[in-house]
């Protein structure tokens, strides 16, 4: 999963970032809006952590662009007045969540698990793929009730691929989604580590589609 | 001297009472000159009358061959003939009577031996009299003859008062005309301030927010500084709000990062959250306080309503709650937008947090000037200390707890304190707290 952070407080950017990271994101970040504004239309995010009160553009008006644009990431918003103006003004606008600062970053990190899973159609925390199962909120995959032994990196593809089940992921969407801007793509450690997860997972659930991409079957 | 209070209070009044006084003066003033002139003119009537009679008298007159006078033909006017009439005449030599009118019977005038108009005197029953005098002279006669001719003034003075009487009753009657008309013409003049009256309160009870320009160019100016003031009240209160909400940014931006720097079980956390609370609430009240002297200011409740659960949908889908809006579309608090998403935020915020599966949200007019929102839900509630306790302004800010927890309430009873309104809590019907909102409509 990918996720911009637009903040303007470096200390605070860099805090979201390492819990963001921990709970499985790959995290960009922008110090001013401006810049969050170009990453969020440009890029491919599965959310966005948007501070409302930014240097130069402000936050609300970087989502409003954004949706314009047709944008539709979910958006977690930071208020520091946290009164219901900002909150309502943030929602009009089109953000989906908020938190109000001083927050606490374990909750900011789950609310950011939550949005992701219901922006791909995921109501309950625990999204099941066949014999799998991802607490979206822990990060953990289990297959049958037993937790699975996965990487970070190994986490984040099956993750995608869970919150996308049954349906063709691109090698493109894929590396869109688990490396942040500064990484460098690379499609055959993305064939490597789908290999590794085939052998942990179990063979037949990851399906490779020649020249289109996988697709994690998961028959109801 | 003191003049009465109803003078002093009420531009009506004196105007009216200034326009009373000055009508007054002038009609008594107008009615003495036209009087005065109506009474020279019939005096000058008589006189001339008078004239006449002893101008043909003189004419009349000759002198016999013992030099004696000899009055000629009687003047024809039969009311020398009635006796003591008022009506006399009489021709004279050398102080003696030569000739009289009959009215006279067996009675003499006796005048001054002056020529005169228009003197006073009394005839014979005692009667008073207008009295001319001339002497003259015949040409064939040295004597000094003299004519008198007298008018009674009771004609006279009859004469003027019929004249008077309609004079003062016409002058009347213009009078109570003028006086109307300045009661007219203050009224009209005047509802034009009655009118900006109105346009005033419209806007204090925030039905609007500037008042429309009078037609009437003397007030204008007025109307005018009166917007001036408003718009620049709304511009100092949005700018304070500006420099408050950058405040807490910048305060609470690094606040968070502080709290997020410490380990979890490090007792600066409680610091943390209880300096949150401090700033939160301090900012709330200062960005609140002008909040009620803004005039002009009209929020409709229900889509404040829907805004608030539009943010809350998330946690509203996740418990599976039943919202039950029963808001009439006209309700309106007098008030900013800002402060009843405030009010109702944290109150429905509450509710969504507490409620088992449902919550009620009405709210109905109370009066002419007031509305009651009611927010119920079926959670476990409170007692009845605990009610009291949850509203107490500023009582929880010291306590633990984490951060922008704990205030709700009492923010909200805070606010609506300021508005002139009321916070209070009951048990609901429904189980859980209700909430009720009374604020100014």
């Amino acid at each position: 999963m990918r996720c911009l952070i637009v903040e303007d407080d470096p200390v605070l950017a860099t805090q979201l970032a390492q819990a963001l990271g921990d709970g499985g994101f790959a995290c960009d970040t922008a110090a001013d809006g401006e810049r969050g504004e170009y990453l969020g239309a440009t890029e491919s995010y599965d959310l966005a952590i948007l501070d409302l009160g930014l240097p130069g553009l402000p936050g609300i008006e970087v989502l409003t662009r954004w949706r314009e644009a047709g944008v539709s990431m979910p958006v977690l918003i930071l208020t520091a007045r946290g009164d219901w103006t900002d909150k309502v003004a943030g929602f009009r606008a089109g953000a989906d969540d908020y938190a109000v600062k001083p927050f606490r970053l374990d909750e900011v990190v789950i609310r950011a698990q939550t949005l992701v899973r219901r922006a791909a159609g995921h109501a309950q925390a625990v999204i099941k793929a066949g014999p799998l199962k991802l607490d979206s909120q822990l990060g953990v995959i289990t297959r049958n009730g037993m937790a699975l032994r996965l990487t970070g990196f190994e986490t984040r593809i099956l993750s995608y691929l869970i919150h996308h089940q049954n349906r063709i992921v691109s090698r493109t969407e894929l590396s869109d989604h688990l490396y942040d801007a500064a990484a460098d793509r690379d499609f055959k450690s993305i064939e490597v580590v789908i290999g590794r997860l085939r052998k942990k997972i179990g063979e037949g659930l990851i399906e490779t589609r020649r020249g289109e991409g996988y697709v994690l079957r998961a028959p109801d | 001297m003191k003049r009465p209070r109803f003078f002093r209070d009420s531009i009506r009044a004196r105007l009216i009472g200034l326009s009373a006084l000055l009508i007054g003066a002038a009609l008594v003033a107008g009615y003495l000159t036209i009087a005065a002139i109506l009474d020279s003119f019939i005096t000058d009537r008589f006189d001339a009358e008078s004239e006449a009679v002893a101008d043909a008298l003189i004419a009349g007159a000759t002198v016999d061959d013992a030099g004696r006078l000899v009055a000629g033909p009687a003047p024809t006017d039969p009311r020398f003939g009635i006796p003591l009439s008022g009506w006399f005449w009489q021709i004279q030599q050398d102080g003696r009577v030569a000739a009289k009118s009959a009215s006279l019977f067996d009675n003499v005038m006796t005048p001054p031996e002056a020529d005169f108009i228009g003197g006073a005197g009394t005839g014979p029953g005692g009667q008073p009299l207008r009295v001319l005098r001339h002497t003259f002279t015949l040409p064939d006669s040295n004597s000094v003859m003299a004519v008198v001719v007298s008018a009674p003034r009771a004609e006279i003075d009859e004469s003027v008062s019929r004249l008077r009487r309609p004079l003062a009753v016409s002058l009347s009657v213009l009078g109570l005309a003028l006086a109307l008309a300045s009661v007219l013409q203050v009224a009209a003049g005047l509802r034009s301030l009655d009118k900006l009256g109105r346009d005033l309160r419209a806007i204090r009870s925030g039905k609007a927010d500037h008042l429309p320009l009078p037609p009437v160019s003397e007030l204008r100016p007025v109307a005018s500084e009166i917007n001036g003031l408003l718009e620049q009240n709304r511009r100092v209160l949005s700018r304070t709000r500006e420099h408050v909400g950058n405040l807490a940014h910048s305060l609470k931006t690094p606040l968070a990062a502080l709290d997020n720097t410490l380990p979890a079980d490090h007792p600066g956390h409680a610091l943390v959250a209880r300096m949150d609370r401090q700033i939160g609430w301090h900012l709330r009240r200062a960005r609140s306080s002008g909040a009620s002297r803004v005039l002009g200011q009209r929020t409709p409740v229900t889509p404040v309503a829907e805004d608030i659960l539009m943010v809350l949908r998330g946690p509203i889908r996740d418990s599976g709650l039943q919202i039950d809006l029963d808001l009439p579309p006209a309700l309106a608090f007098a008030g900013e937008r800002q402060d009843l998403e405030e009010m109702m935020g944290n109150l429905i915020e509450n509710a969504v947090k507490w409620a088992n599966a449902q919550i009620h949200i009405s709210g109905r007019p109370d009066g002419t000037d007031r509305l009651l929102v009611r927010i119920e839900d079926d959670g476990p509630g409170m007692s009845a200390e605990d009610h009291a306790l949850a509203i107490a302004r500023g009582g929880r800010l010291d306590e633990s707890g984490p951060p922008g927890t704990g205030l709700g309430l009492a923010i909200v009873a805070d606010l609506a304190a300021l508005h002139g309104g009321q916070l209070r809590l009951q048990r609901s019907d429904l189980g859980g707290l209700a909430a009720i909102l009374a604020l100014p409509a």
